[in-house]
């Protein structure tokens, strides 16, 4: 619990006929962390099983083909894995590609004809819109075709080039009738006699003009041409809607089939990361990594039973740091994401989660104390439990300290009055509890110093363990601190014999121990005295920094008072004072419950991990099938 | 009179600052007799312009990089006079720098159109600092001008670029495009002048319009000499303002029958100022001349009495020929021509 797992490394040698069934038992055990073959040495590097990583690049590109066809059709993937399925990397990859080929033929299909539906929407609606502003002076397109000696021209001219256009006409007869705006074009219709059409037509060139968009087969009048161009839209958007159910039809049919296909692709694949690491030669598949040494055994003969005895193993403990795995009981496992978010501990370091985790419950519970709002929390956090959250139980646990402190402090949903003190009430007496704080500091912070001299004992550091600003030395110096602290509080008189043995020596082993652990120089000097100055400041701050818990448990029950004051000044208004009261314990719960959360994790980050603990560890990630 | 004056002050002091960093004639004069291209950048490392050239130019032969340079120093005058302009001021001076943005846009749709490498375009783009909003590596990486546009939203850009698209697709030549962004700009430019109050308006209109005239003489002369436009293309492409030039003028120059009868359609004092060269066969000389016109105004605008927006309008033109000047300069010295020759080019005095 207080370790973590000793590792061991594994080589699996199987029958490459078995390597299906191996993977499943391993990512079954999820027991072992895969490593690439070639980390057996330079030897291995020959046995990479390129094949693997190349199914796997084929199956990134199926995973993607089914995304496609999923988003084509609109369907949202509920992307589970396929439960109980075998596992058949090689035979999957195919059967989904026939699969796969013949859902995409359909969406092709379909997209297809959306685009040409879209492509004459698109087309029509310009027509139709300059239809409309033609059908304004009831011209008949028919009539217009037929002219002979007038050549006309309708155009779209950019706004800004119009008074420019009617400039540059004004050396040939000529009519120019604005028909309306749309979007910074203006829709023209221009006419002079057939012997200036060439002019008309380079003028509106020259103007940036787009010939109006009427296809020639609309005929009559512009109402009846718009009329006939509705007509025309109407029936694309019957094709449409057409299509959509179509669509419909076609996701209903796939939703089943393309789950299914990504089901076996997501849980062929979670293999095949597996296989990229695996090394082949021609009949067997090697596969290495991590395990903990006491599971060695269990997968061992699983393997064995399994295989009927076709598989080789070896283990050693090659110089590389293992990856950390925690072992700590299941009540204590919920609490591994404080130290998680922080940084696993390395493979040599103690694992503080027990302690981590209790100290966070008792300071959470210590600064929102209260008995009614800590039932909400405890409630909250079982039911978060109940739904597979981990960090439920947390919450679960804070919140049960946190009525432990409610009962200690007299507290239920802020009142004071309702249950009695079984220990102070941090109001009344907060010098109090501002004592209670330091004193718990005093108790976090040399406890944090004793782990840092274990720790430093168990790799028999002798230097960090003695001399070290947070070991021996440093315990002896905080130590002699708190006496003198003691001494001056209770107007003892202190003395140089006194503050010489309490302090100074200390000191100077500490500075000794710096100094020892650097290059020697007049800079490893100095940035030693530097270094036991920070270590006393930090000894100092880190107490002081204490008191944040005696201020939070003063703060909790001051923010209640006001409520009540609110509640009972309000009391004249109907419904008011319970509603005040309601309000308030939801918001002290919110607000104040997750600041107390956040004290409580920064005490122990800041004042109670820096003293020893390290948390640069390789997380364990053994290798799990889906 | 005195809200002008406080306002128009501290932009006037900016605009004396700047000019006092303009090349007098003697450095001017140096660089022109300067034996050698060599000698001729040495002698520039001892301007204003040493800070954009870097350390270590001296010795580069790379005209490309030092003509960046200086684009470099022209587009710093703007920056830091925009310092100590605010309201319509502000916006016409930050108009006015945009014709920077237009022309690194008309670079890159030529560039595109044409399947230049994206780092040679990039090579050719001034560089606005702060001031740049085009999506260049967007731009670069369309592979048609019509995804360039695409590229464009948000920008003025994009909708007169959509609208000359079309006629790109059809006639195949940028000439419509670029023509469509020089005269949107333009327009801007000139409608973002109309937003400054009484007094400023009228003399920002007299000495931006006399720029107008210049730009609408040359485009109109071009259009007629070099690219043989009908009467309706010439009056479609050229600018619906100036201070002279008018809707009746360009009528009467895209009916002239040859380039003489065309010039001698123009209002004072470009008639003078051009008939004289209306029978020279270099028609940049006629360029050169408006230009030199156009500095002498400018010259006289940064005189008298000092609060004035015409101060202002008038130095980004003194440093717009001064650079010109000295861009036409170093190419002349790296092509070998003598002084005599090179003076035949610049827009200032020599």
């Amino acid at each position: 619990m207080w370790t973590p797992a000793p590792m061991i490394r594994g080589l699996f040698a199987v029958l490459d006929t078995d390597v299906e069934q191996a993977t499943t038992e391993l990512g079954r055990l999820g027991a072992v962390q895969l490593l690439p073959v070639e980390d057996l040495g330079a030897w291995a590097s020959s046995l990479q099983w390129v094949e693997a990583q190349r199914l796997s690049s084929l199956y990134e590109g199926d995973q993607r083909r089914v995304e496609r066809v999923a988003d084509a059709l609109g369907i949202t993937l509920a992307g589970a894995p396929l439960a109980g399925a075998p596992l058949s990397p090689e035979g999957v990859g195919v059967t989904v590609e026939e699969r796969l080929r013949i859902g995409e033929r359909a969406v092709e299909d379909l997209r297809q004809r959306e685009e040409a539906l879209q492509s004459d929407a698109e087309r029509l609606a310009p027509i139709a819109e300059q239809l409309a502003l033609l059908a304004r002076v009831d011209v008949d397109l028919t009539a217009l075709r037929a002219l002979s000696y007038v050549h006309y021209a309708a155009a779209l001219v950019p706004s800004a080039n119009l008074e420019r256009l009617r400039g540059s006409l004004q050396r040939i007869p000529h009519v120019l009738l604005p028909l309306g705006r749309r979007r910074e074009q203006t829709l023209v219709l221009a006419f002079t006699a057939r012997a200036h059409a060439q002019v008309l037509e380079r003028a509106l060139a020259s103007a940036y003009a787009r010939p109006a968009s009427i296809p020639e087969d609309l005929t009559g009048t512009a109402a009846e041409a718009l009329a006939t161009v509705r007509d025309r839209q109407a029936a694309l958007a019957a094709a449409e809607a057409e299509l959509a159910r179509r669509r419909a039809q076609l996701a209903e049919r796939w939703q089943g089939e393309l789950e299914e296909i990504q089901g076996q692709l997501t849980l062929n694949s979670a293999a095949l990361q597996g296989w990229k690491l695996f090394g082949t030669t021609e009949r067997t598949r090697l596969i290495v990594g991590w395990l903990p040494a006491q599971r060695r055994r269990q997968i061992t003969e699983r393997l064995r039973r399994l295989l009927g005895g076709r598989v080789a193993t070896e283990f050693d403990q090659p110089p590389e740091t293992p990856p950390t795995a925690l072992r700590n009981p299941s009540f204590i496992r919920p609490f591994q994401i404080l130290i998680e978010t922080y940084g696993v501990p390395n493979y040599r370091e103690l694992d503080p989660t027990p302690l981590a985790g209790l100290l966070f419950v008792l300071m959470f519970g210590f600064m929102f104390a209260d008995l009614g709002q800590g039932a909400i929390l405890a409630l909250s956090g079982l039911w978060l439990a109940w739904r597979r959250q981990i960090a439920g139980w947390v919450l679960a646990a804070c919140g049960a300290a946190a009525m432990v402190f409610g009962l200690l402090d007299g507290s239920f949903f802020l009142s004071e009055t309702v249950v009695p003190a079984l220990w102070f009430r941090p109001l009344e007496n907060p010098t109090y509890a501002v004592s209670v704080a330091i004193v718990a500091g005093i108790i976090i912070v040399t406890a944090g110093v004793l782990l840092n001299v274990i720790g430093a004992a168990r790799v028999r550091d002798r230097r960090r363990l003695a001399l070290g600003r947070f070991g021996l030395a440093g315990l002896w110096f905080y130590w002699g601190g708190i006496i003198l602290a003691r001494a001056f509080l209770g107007k003892q008189p202190i003395s140089l014999p006194t503050v010489a043995p309490l302090v100074g020596l200390p000191l100077i082993l500490m500075y000794l121990g710096e100094v020892l652990g650097r290059s020697v120089g007049p800079l490893g000097f100095l940035e030693s005295g530097i270094e036991v100055f920070d270590a006393i400041l930090r000894y100092l701050s880190n107490t002081i920094s204490f008191i944040r818990l005696g201020a939070f448990a003063i703060a909790h029950a001051g923010i209640g008072a006001v409520f009540l004051f609110l509640a009972a000044a309000l009391s004249h208004i109907p419904l008011a004072p319970a509603l005040i009261l309601v309000l308030g314990n939801v918001l002290v719960i919110a607000l104040e419950g997750l600041v107390a959360g956040i004290q409580a994790l920064r005490l122990n980050y800041y004042e109670f991990f820096s003293k020893f603990y390290e948390g640069n560890g390789i997380p364990f990630r053994p290798f799990k099938l889906p | 009179m005195s809200t002008r004056v406080t306002r128009l002050a501290a932009p006037n002091a900016k605009v004396r600052a700047l000019a006092a960093e303009l090349l007098s004639r003697e450095e001017k004069r140096s660089l022109i007799v300067a034996a050698t291209f060599d000698d001729a950048v040495h002698q520039l490392t001892g301007t204003v312009y040493r800070r954009y050239l870097g350390e270590g130019v001296a010795g580069l032969s790379n005209l490309f990089l030092l003509e960046k340079a200086l684009q470099r120093g022209l587009v710093d005058a703007y920056e830091r006079l925009l310092w100590a302009l605010a309201g319509g001021l502000y916006a016409l001076v930050l108009e006015m720098l945009r014709r920077f943005e237009v022309d690194n846009l008309q670079v890159i749709l030529r560039g595109l159109a044409t399947a230049v490498p994206d780092e040679e375009i990039r090579s050719l783009l001034v560089p606005l600092g702060r001031y740049e909003r085009l999506p260049i590596a967007a731009l670069l990486a369309a592979p048609a001008i019509g995804d360039a546009v695409a590229a464009l939203d948000g920008l003025p850009y994009a909708g007169v670029l959509r609208n000359a698209l079309d006629r790109y697709r059809r006639e195949g030549t940028l000439f419509v495009i670029e023509v469509a962004l020089d005269l949107d700009y333009y327009r801007r430019l000139w409608s973002t002048m109309g937003a400054l109050p009484g007094r400023d308006r009228i003399e920002a209109a007299e000495l931006l319009g006399m720029r107008y005239d210049v730009i609408n003489v040359e485009w109109m002369l071009r259009y007629k000499a070099l690219y043989h436009l009908s009467p309706e293309e010439i009056f479609n492409y050229t600018l619906p303002a100036g201070y002279r030039v008018r809707d009746d003028t360009v009528r009467r120059v895209a009916d002239a029958a040859d380039l003489r009868e065309a010039i001698a359609a123009l209002p004072e004092p470009y008639r003078s100022l051009l008939l004289p060269l209306a029978g020279e066969e270099a028609p940049w000389r006629l360029e050169v001349a408006l230009r030199h016109w156009l500095w002498g105004t400018a010259r006289r605008a940064m005189g008298g009495y000092p609060f004035r927006v015409g101060a202002i309008l008038g130095f980004l033109a003194l440093k717009e020929a001064e650079v010109h000047d000295i861009r036409a300069i170093l190419e002349g010295k790296q092509s070998g021509r003598g002084p005599e020759e090179i003076e035949t080019f610049l827009w200032g005095e020599a």
